[in-house]
């Protein structure tokens, strides 16, 4: 790819995407990379390639006009999840300064890592990028809706071009929430199918997806504001993905539970009301601030019981939708305007994985 | 100014110039544990922190520039980033006074080499803070070794790793323009010198780390040595690792976890037993303390330090060695991860 001469700025540098995205583009492309961090300790990945720490908060809009000063190319990355008060201002008002300072600083094009969250737990078979976006009352997910509102209304009126990816379930090595954290869990026993993991999984490897923001970064023939979901298109089930995990650590079989039951279980049942209540509290009562947190307390209590006493992990009401839903998704789009082709196949994804973890993860 | 033997009996007067993380959990504390060093100074370019350490730990002066303290004393702790130690050692040693220098020693050999040749001149002592050499598990274990009763080494298995989290001030650790290299410049020196403090040069190495023009965050050396031993050493500063010493030989094994000072297993003829060598509280201050007295006696003896400027070097030269003997990589089609391709 074509990067020889541009200066870069990657968001969101020290985390699991932005990291592996600045340390291709400065290893396997000529662009001059700079990278975002809030905390120039946590750069020991990015340290390893010649490129540009600079040190700012995508919520602090003066940091962002100096790390952009002479960029073309910005790859917003910083995602976070959390509270609704901290999803809005990095994802939302981070994302909104990233696109004015951006637009300030003569930046010709931004590359914002969206997510497939933004259409909610329940896409519909055969879905594409024509889907509408979904509040589901989950912080991430609408955050990620808000943000990408926020850039359809930007781009009508600047010329700046964004340019949206909404990458499904993101794995491989540093990938916590869908690789680590899940191997750590089935170490202990605690990591479960739901019915059997007969649901779809279409899950994309980190460089496919670091594939896909580099053409997106480059292809210049891209409308402003266009949006591409982006998957290894190699779906399997989950029982498929999480067994190849498992098989890491020496495990050919994996605890499942079915959904329905755990649905009407007492102590979900439990658990969704008293989110709901935080919710109501939240929209009807905006100043009781912490106390909102106060009321989940117990669900982290209830999750914990019914884990020990019955050896079972009480998923959300999203992951249960997530694991248990069989569809297809189609990401034609990001192939016909991106030329995107997935270049790593899953099986070679998992053998990455497992070299990674067995010289970076010690599980116990 | 002070001569090379230190004139009269009164206290070395130091002071600490470069008042980071280091100065601040260890070279200052330990001062106040050494009757023969009184410190007088800490000098660092950040006045404002400088001042409110002073005051924090009952220091008289407090300043910016070396220049501002240097007729006052007699010694100095140089605990600045690398990159500037060698000019204020060579400096302190035109001034006449001795240097305790953190490690690494310097960002080059050729640095170290112009550092020990201004201390020769100079007729001053050149210490270099190796400070695991004072853990005093480390140092029983050796005299062991060095007696004979263990034999003849086999094998040493070195793993040290943490996910980066020292509370550097400066960052240059992690800063490209300030340092020559990554994890095993910085956290590997000091397995580099316990090798050679044990076992000499070795006769060849291999190397590998995963630098992509970059800082290493991770290192494989193993090194062979003329009678047939083998060190494996693994460093990381992206992982965890068991972060221990495991030494066998042929009449015994000794291991230890890599921070501890005082406890060690030794197995010797066939038995193994848990050794506690030092039973009073031993931790960082009073290793740094135990250097500094050192420091001080050979400063005022007119002898060598334990660990004088030519072994310091001995590791910048073997980091050197190493740096030059990595397989950089070339532009790939796709960059490698550790452990995936490295």
């Amino acid at each position: 790819m074509n990067y020889a001469g541009l200066h870069v700025l990657v968001t969101g540098a020290t985390g699991f995407i932005g990291a592996r995205l600045a340390e291709r583009l400065a290893f396997e492309t000529k662009a001059s990379v700079r990278a975002l961090v809030r905390e120039v300790k946590k750069s020991v990945w990015l340290t390893r390639s010649p490129m540009e720490l600079v040190v700012g908060d995508v919520t602090q809009k003066a940091s962002l006009e100096k790390a952009m000063t002479g960029c073309d190319i910005v790859f917003h990355c910083v995602g976070i999840g959390g509270s609704f008060e901290t999803c809005m201002a990095v994802n939302v008002e981070g994302t909104k300064n990233v696109l004015e300072a951006a637009q300030a600083a003569g930046v010709k094009r931004v590359v914002y890592l969206s997510s497939i969250a933004v259409y909610g737990p329940s896409l519909p078979d055969h879905a594409d990028e024509a889907a509408s976006l979904v509040r589901t009352g989950a912080a991430y997910g609408d955050s990620k809706v808000e943000a990408e509102e926020l850039i359809s209304r930007f781009v009508l009126d600047h010329s700046l071009t964004v340019i949206v990816l909404q990458p499904t379930f993101v794995w491989g090595p540093r990938s916590e929430w869908f690789t680590v954290d899940p191997i750590r869990q089935m170490a202990k026993g605690t990591w479960q199918l739901v019915d059997e993991g007969r649901g779809t999984c279409h899950a994309v490897y980190v460089d496919n997806l670091v594939d896909a923001a580099l053409l997106a970064g480059h292809r210049h023939s891209i409308k402003s504001g266009e949006r591409f979901i982006i998957t290894d298109d190699q779906p399997c089930t989950w029982g498929e993905f999480w067994l190849a995990h498992a098989k890491m650590i020496g495990k050919s079989s994996l605890p499942s539970f079915p959904s329905t039951k755990t649905t009407k279980h007492p102590m979900r049942i439990l658990d969704r009301w008293l989110w709901k209540f935080r919710d109501w509290l939240g929209d009807h009562c905006p100043d009781t601030g912490p106390f909102r947190y106060v009321v989940l307390a117990p669900r982290y209590v209830i999750r914990k019981a019914a884990g020990l006493w019955g050896g079972q992990t009480i998923y959300g009401d999203w992951d249960l939708v997530k694991y248990g839903r069989v569809y297809s998704l189609s990401v034609e789009k990001a192939k016909l305007s991106l030329g995107y082709a997935p270049q790593v196949s899953r099986e070679q994804g998992m053998r990455e994985t497992q070299q990674w973890m067995t010289d970076q993860v010690q599980v116990r | 100014m002070s001569s090379h033997i230190h004139a009269t009996d009164a206290p070395l007067r130091v002071a600490i110039v470069g008042c980071g993380a280091i100065s601040e959990q260890a070279h200052i504390p330990a001062a106040a544990r050494v009757d023969e060093v009184r410190l007088v100074a800490l000098v660092d370019t950040d006045l404002a922190h400088v001042k409110a350490l002073a005051a924090q730990f009952n220091v008289p002066t407090a300043v910016s520039r070396l220049q501002d303290c240097w007729d006052d004393i007699d010694a100095v702790i140089l605990a600045t980033p690398p990159h500037v130690r060698k000019s204020l050692a060579c400096l302190s040693f035109d001034k006449g006074l001795h240097v305790l220098c953190e490690k690494p020693m310097a960002n080059s050999s050729a640095e170290c080499t112009e550092m020990i040749a201004s201390a020769r001149m100079a007729k001053r002592t050149l210490a270099v803070a190796h400070t695991y050499r004072f853990f005093p598990n480390r140092a029983y274990a050796r005299t062991l070794y060095k007696s004979g009763r263990l034999g003849r080494m086999i094998s040493v298995h070195i793993e040290q790793g943490d996910p980066f989290g020292w509370p550097t001030r400066t960052l240059y650790t992690l800063r490209q323009n300030m340092v020559p290299g990554g994890v095993l410049f910085n956290e590997g020196i000091h397995a580099l010198d316990l090798l050679w403090w044990w076992f000499g040069a070795p006769e060849t190495f291999d190397y590998q780390d995963d630098s992509l023009g970059g800082l290493e965050s991770n290192v494989r050396l193993t090194l062979k040595y003329r009678e047939g031993g083998i060190a494996h050493f693994r460093l990381s500063r992206t992982c965890s690792l068991k972060n221990e010493v495991t030494m066998q030989f042929e009449k015994g094994i000794v291991a230890f976890p890599l921070y501890e000072m005082a406890g060690l297993t030794l197995e010797l003829n066939g038995q193994s037993k848990q050794l506690v060598v030092h039973t009073t509280p031993w931790d960082f201050v009073e290793v740094a303390a135990r250097q500094l007295q050192d420091f001080a006696s050979a400063a005022m003896q007119g002898r060598p330090a334990s660990v004088p400027g030519d072994e310091g070097a001995v590791a910048v030269n073997m980091v050197e060695s190493c740096y030059e003997k990595a397989t950089r990589r070339v532009r790939a089609a796709r960059t490698p991860l550790p452990g995936v391709t490295w």
